[in-house]
């Protein structure tokens, strides 16, 4: 189980993390000023197994990797929303951080909720309700699995 | 069945004869590029790998463009990181020459190449014919050491577009009022194809600035056919061949195609703080501003300059107003000094800097404060984009933003 942080749809990657922090030597420092403008507490009170769940187009925007590495970084467990922006969906696989197409959860969570995601099932728990999720393509459920595409530079 | 031209640089770059958008295929990349925004974190995880090594040096190009000049001594410490790498690695590398776009297509960009940027606004290499798209550092790294990666076919809409733009309206306004038509993710995961009659009335100028802004609708590319336009370009710019001339085939499938006539569209702003909230520029009249900024990856080349120094020739900016103009490259800033340009917008009042991504990215150069208000023709009104989380930025053409900041508020092209 992991509460549940809701962000509305077409969150872009700038209020994920602001471009002032971009250039900060690693994504540890800039980790804190994850979502700043939309919810100041949210780098000091989201717990390593938390969710992020969002509407539509969630990631829209730049391509700054730095947004699902902060997230991934604070220990998001998975981002859980009816679509996702391409280059943001992409960079999350790539990094290990599932980013989850799942319909319905938005309007039926608010943030503080506890969740449940079983990702072999493609299934969401909240409470007696159940949603189900699309699973991932097999070629992405790859990288996913091996935590990442660098890993796969490695193993050649 | 036809292939649209999405799908034959994906073939080519895949060394396959045919391939359907849906399908996903492993590439051979023309080019990677990268700025600062990233960089540095592509080499500390370059540097991790049990086996560092890069496939093809002449493939990537390093571009020192968002923080430029520097700003704090953490942006110094990974800018340093970037320029070292360059330097031992032996990459093509920019520092202060512009906007990475620009450079790129200045100098480097082909017709019928595939090039990943670690930027989203790659997508302007369609101007020329390129199937350009921004990833993440990680994809861009796996590209370094690999020279390749794995791609998914896009579907395509396509845009046919006829008659001509009226004066004062821009290319600017077009590819805003599409945005605004389809929404901010209207082409997720699609090419955008523009043809048709119009492109002819379109300078390269306007052909970049369209595809630049395609991924604020969501889209994968934005592509365009090469004609006279195009070679011209490539031959006052190098002298540059071609790799492949593509057009979509008649069978070709697309999965909606919209007629546009250029005469129909007016000047537009969206509002803060989507690029899809959008308005005729007489609707938002009267909002006062704060500062105006004109300049960017996509608005600023000599062409917007040109219509920005025209509409400002003999006016002052307004009292209390920020007027920044920055040109795109070296190329353009020179060209504009040549042509008396800067002395104009020097004479009114402006602010000119050095080429670099500057009040577009809000981190370097005209970053605005807690309730100020912005008219730009950057490429983002996302809250906070330019600086404070409470400001409001508001994208406008060059000519929209050349007059408001004589006005000291948004006003309509037309006024001066």
């Amino acid at each position: 189980m992991g509460k549940v942080f809701r962000f509305n749809k077409d969150v872009d990657t700038d209020q994920i993390i602001a471009s002032q922090y971009l250039l900060y030597p690693t994504v540890d420092e800039m980790k804190a000023h994850t979502f700043e403008s939309l919810d100041a507490n949210f780098a000091s009170t989201v717990k390593p197994g938390d969710y992020v769940v969002a509407d539509s187009n969630f990631g829209c925007g730049s391509s700054r990797e730095q947004a699902p590495a902060v997230l991934k970084a604070l220990g998001v467990r998975a981002v859980l929303a009816p679509s996702f922006a391409r280059i943001f969906y992409r960079n999350s696989i790539n990094i290990g951080l599932p980013a989850i197409v799942c319909d319905g959860l938005y309007d039926a969570v608010k943030t503080g909720d506890e969740i449940d995601l079983d990702m072999e099932k493609g299934v969401v728990t909240f409470g007696e309700q159940t949603f189900s999720c699309t699973k991932l393509p097999v070629h992405l459920q790859k990288i996913l699995d091996r935590g990442g595409l660098i890993s796969s530079l490695d193993e050649m | 069945m036809g292939m649209t031209i999405a799908e034959k640089i994906i073939a080519r770059a895949a060394g396959v004869p045919a391939v359907r958008a849906g399908e996903i295929h492993t590439v051979t990349l023309d080019y990677l590029m990268s700025n600062d925004g990233t960089t540095h974190l592509t080499i500390d995880m370059y540097n991790k790998l049990r086996n560092p090594r890069i496939a093809d040096k002449s493939k990537l190009v390093w571009i020192v463009d968002h923080n430029v000049p520097c700003d704090s001594p953490k942006t110094a410490a990974s800018q340093k990181k970037m320029r070292d790498f360059a330097r031992d690695n032996g990459i093509t590398f920019y520092e202060g020459e512009g906007v990475c776009h620009q450079i790129m297509c200045e100098k480097h960009v082909v017709p019928g190449q595939l090039i990943f940027g670690a930027d989203s606004h790659t997508c302007a290499y369609g101007a020329l014919g390129a199937f350009g798209t921004g990833v993440g550092c990680t994809d861009y790294l796996y590209g370094m050491v690999t020279g390749g990666s794995w791609v998914m076919v896009p579907e395509t809409l396509r845009f046919n577009l006829t008659g001509k733009l009226a004066d004062r309206v821009t290319a600017r306004d077009l590819i805003l009022t599409i945005i605004g038509m389809i929404g901010a993710n209207g082409a997720n995961y699609h090419a955008m194809e523009f043809v048709g009659d119009g492109m002819k009335n379109l300078t390269m100028s306007d052909r970049i600035s369209i595809c630049n802004l395609c991924v604020e609708a969501g889209a994968k590319t934005a592509l365009m056919e090469v004609d006279d336009i195009t070679l011209a370009y490539l031959e006052a710019h190098g002298g540059r061949k071609p790799a492949a001339c593509f057009k979509s085939d008649d069978d070709a499938v697309f999965e909606k195609t919209f007629d546009i006539d250029l005469s129909s569209i007016v000047p537009v702003v969206a509002k803060p703080h989507f690029v899809d909230n959008l308005a005729p520029v007489d609707e938002v009249k009267g909002v006062k501003i704060n500062e105006a900024f004109l300049g960017s990856c996509n608005n600023g080349r000599i062409e917007d300059l040109r219509l920005g120094a025209s509409i400002i020739k003999g006016h002052k900016v307004a009292d209390k107003v920020r007027f920044l103009v920055v040109p795109a490259s070296q190329e353009v800033y020179r060209q504009a000094l040549r042509e008396g340009l800067l002395d104009i917008f020097m004479e009114a009042g402006a602010m000119i800097m050095n080429p670099n991504c500057s009040v577009c990215w809000g981190s370097c150069q005209g970053v605005i404060g807690a309730g100020e208000v912005l008219i730009s023709t950057g490429t983002r009104n996302f809250k906070g984009r330019a600086g404070d989380k409470n400001s409001f930025v508001y994208l406008g053409s060059a000519a929209t933003v050349a007059a408001s900041a004589i006005a000291g508020e948004i006003v309509s092209p037309y006024t001066y």
